[in-house]
């Protein structure tokens, strides 16, 4: 790996080309989560690469993780580029909602998890997926989003409900079902 | 604890899961917004270098042509050629003269031109005769001169004693009587007949979504042939390849007598490309070029007659004794003759070879078959008889048919041709393009019976367009999608 992305700085074609492949699952997944579409998730994939291979050589990390947190920054950087392009407003939220503790239904595998994800309000989402998957404080998230960091907290506090609410449904349905 | 369940287990779905994608798609629509390679920034310059190595290859060739034919006869020296003006001299080639031998100098001369004989006889020296020459040079005026083909006769006369005069009284020597004109231009010829692109900047999304929920290829790059045509022309320098079939001396003549000149090109192909950039391709190609035709023969007679060869003076000057006896007169006739040949190829160049796509430019390498469908010479060469030949050309049906036919082909046969190309689009379906090409022929264009076999290899910079015939379908502009919800 260390090879690779030492010869992607050296703008070797191959071993880009050997980048993507490596890549291209891990961010792919990125962008899907913050995306409702396989297909916006894709074309985010691919937006990222290019700017990846472009700026590779500002990256310092060697290591391959320091390496995929930098590539993952730039995804999600990407993400949010986009959502803000699109038009959407990061208004604040006033007000404290009381955070409710989701329930699990039952195992859930990657498609459930994005079908359900995809249900939730895109800046529920958005800042859902800042928190509890990539990690993000709330301060961080509301300087990626240009928000008040309680506007954060109650978006992550409504995401949390939305998605026990859809999973209970879910549940519901399979029981019936069964 | 549910809550961490609930988080930890998204975050374990997403680490394991590993999508179904093509990173070969993603690849294909990434890399061509990627930075330039120093790999790519080679690119230029093996291109560059081919196109070199081309015409050093063609340079090289015909230099080891010139060394393997060991020339013995040297190269004809040339006369005097076009001097626009009228001019005599008289000169002596001994100082010593005197006035007797001055007017004696004049009588050998043909009273009606002038000589300038004053000049040239400027020393005396009592008693003896010396040895004279007379130079006569002259020159038709430029108004009878004609165009590319001129015949240049030089006549140089030398006049003997042929007898030997008296011990010391009579010191008889040559007088040479050089006359130089040009003749009548033969008649000249007439003048003989003369003959993609991709979508650039920012991935679009909107361009690529579909409203179907169906799997689809984002910015799909071509995965069909691309069609396109050419059309070039462009500069001709032929080499000549000269084999000599026995006769080591005509070949020299023919080596000496005839110098390509230049020429140009013009042609038409089809280029099939494939999605991973093999390329076939076919067209038809034209060219024509000239080449200087030159030689010179020289012819000596010698007349004798009846003459004056010596005169006797005294002290005084005064002439008291003439003696005649039989003159030799030895006439040198330079013939010099300029022609201009031409030279026509109509061929079917077939190929195979690969193509490069850099951003948006194209270098291409490939070559492969020449077939020559016809070939016409036109103009004169140097016989094995050593004269020149009359203007002989390709007729279908003319007196000069069998005269082409015992020195040339009517159709030059197999060839190899190489090529690499540069092109740059200037809009979708539009691209200009150059490219430095060689042929190599396999078989001469001598007729079987010719003492020498002869060969032209065109080194040739096309320069031209290149059209696309099937461009990419444009896509419809995906309509915004509306947001659920704002911040």
């Amino acid at each position: 790996m260390k090879n690779i992305i030492k010869g992607c700085k050296q703008l070797d074609r191959k071993a880009q080309r050997e980048m993507v492949n490596h890549l291209s699952p891990y961010l792919y997944v990125i962008c899907r989560r913050y995306t409702a579409q396989h297909e916006d998730a894709q074309d985010l994939l691919q937006e990222s690469l290019i700017t990846i291979f472009n700026k590779i050589e500002k990256c310092k990390a060697d290591e391959i993780a320091g390496f995929k947190s930098w590539c993952r920054r730039i995804a999600i950087n990407k993400v949010l580029e986009k959502k803000r392009k699109k038009g959407l407003r990061l208004e604040n939220l006033s007000g404290v909602l009381m955070p409710t503790t989701p329930v699990i239904q039952s195992q859930l595998n990657v498609h459930d998890i994005l079908s359900l994800l995809e249900r939730l309000p895109e800046n529920h989402r958005v800042v859902f997926n800042l928190s509890i998957i990539d990690g993000y404080t709330h301060r961080e998230i509301a300087e990626l989003l240009n928000i008040p960091e309680s506007s954060s907290r109650t978006f992550l506090t409504r995401a949390r409900r939305k998605l026990q609410e859809l999973m209970t449904a879910n549940a519901k349905k399979k029981s019936l079902k069964n | 604890m549910k809550n961490n369940n609930f988080e930890d287990q998204f975050r374990e779905a997403f680490s394991a899961f590993e999508p179904d994608l093509s990173t070969d798609v993603i690849w294909e629509n990434v890399e061509p917004h990627l930075k330039e390679t120093k790999k790519r920034r080679f690119l230029f310059f093996w291109w560059l270098a081919g196109g070199v190595s081309l015409v050093l290859f063609g340079l090289g060739l015909k230099q080891w042509n010139a060394d393997s034919i060991t020339s013995g006869v040297p190269a004809p020296e040339i006369l005097e050629t076009k001097i626009p003006t009228v001019e005599s001299t008289v000169f002596f080639e001994e100082e010593d003269c005197t006035e007797t031998q001055r007017d004696f100098a004049i009588t050998l001369i043909s009273n009606d031109q002038k000589y300038d004989v004053d000049k040239a006889v400027s020393k005396q020296k009592n008693g003896s005769i010396t040895i004279a020459a007379i130079t006569n040079t002259f020159v038709s005026p430029p108004s009878e001169k004609k165009h590319s083909e001129e015949i240049v006769y030089t006549k140089k006369e030398s006049i003997v004693p042929e007898i030997t005069p008296s011990e010391n009284e009579i010191k008889a020597d040559e007088i040479f009587v050089e006359s130089e004109n040009i003749e009548q231009p033969q008649e000249s010829e007439p003048p003989l007949k003369k003959d993609k692109t991709e979508k650039s900047g920012k991935i679009k999304s909107e361009e690529k979504k579909k409203k179907s929920k169906k799997k689809r290829r984002i910015k799909p790059l071509r995965n069909k042939w691309k069609y396109n045509t050419t059309l070039v022309t462009g500069p001709v320098l032929p080499l000549r390849i000269l084999s000599s079939r026995g006769n080591e001396t005509y070949t020299n003549f023919r080596k000496d007598s005839e110098k390509g000149l230049g020429g140009f090109t013009i042609g038409s192909s089809f280029i099939a490309q494939s999605p991973r950039g093999l390329i076939l391709s076919g067209g038809l190609e034209y060219i024509e070029f000239r080449e200087r035709f030159r030689y010179e023969t020289m012819e000596e007679t010698t007349l004798t007659s009846i003459g004056t060869i010596a005169v006797v003076e005294n002290a005084d000057g005064e002439i008291t004794e003439t003696i005649s006896g039989p003159v030799s007169t030895t006439t040198t006739t330079t013939r010099k003759v300029r022609h201009t040949n031409l030279y026509r190829y109509f061929s079917f160049p077939v190929g195979i070879g690969k193509a490069w796509r850099y951003r948006k430019n194209y270098w291409r390498v490939y070559g492969g078959l020449d077939f020559n469908l016809a070939f016409a010479f036109d103009g004169k060469i140097f016989t094995n008889s050593f004269t020149d030949t009359a203007p002989i050309r390709e007729i279908s049906s003319g007196e000069n048919r069998t005269l082409y036919d015992r020195y040339f082909k009517r159709k030059a046969g197999l060839g190899l041709w190489l090529s690499t190309e540069y092109s740059r689009p200037v809009t979708n379906q539009l691209s200009w393009l150059i490219a430095p090409r060689i042929k190599l022929p396999l078989t001469s264009i001598s007729a079987t019976e010719s003492e020498i076999g002869q060969r032209y290899v065109p080194i040739s910079v096309q320069i031209g367009i290149n059209y696309l015939i099937n461009p990419p379908k444009k896509k419809k502009r995906r309509s915004k999608p509306k947001t659920s919800e704002s911040f």
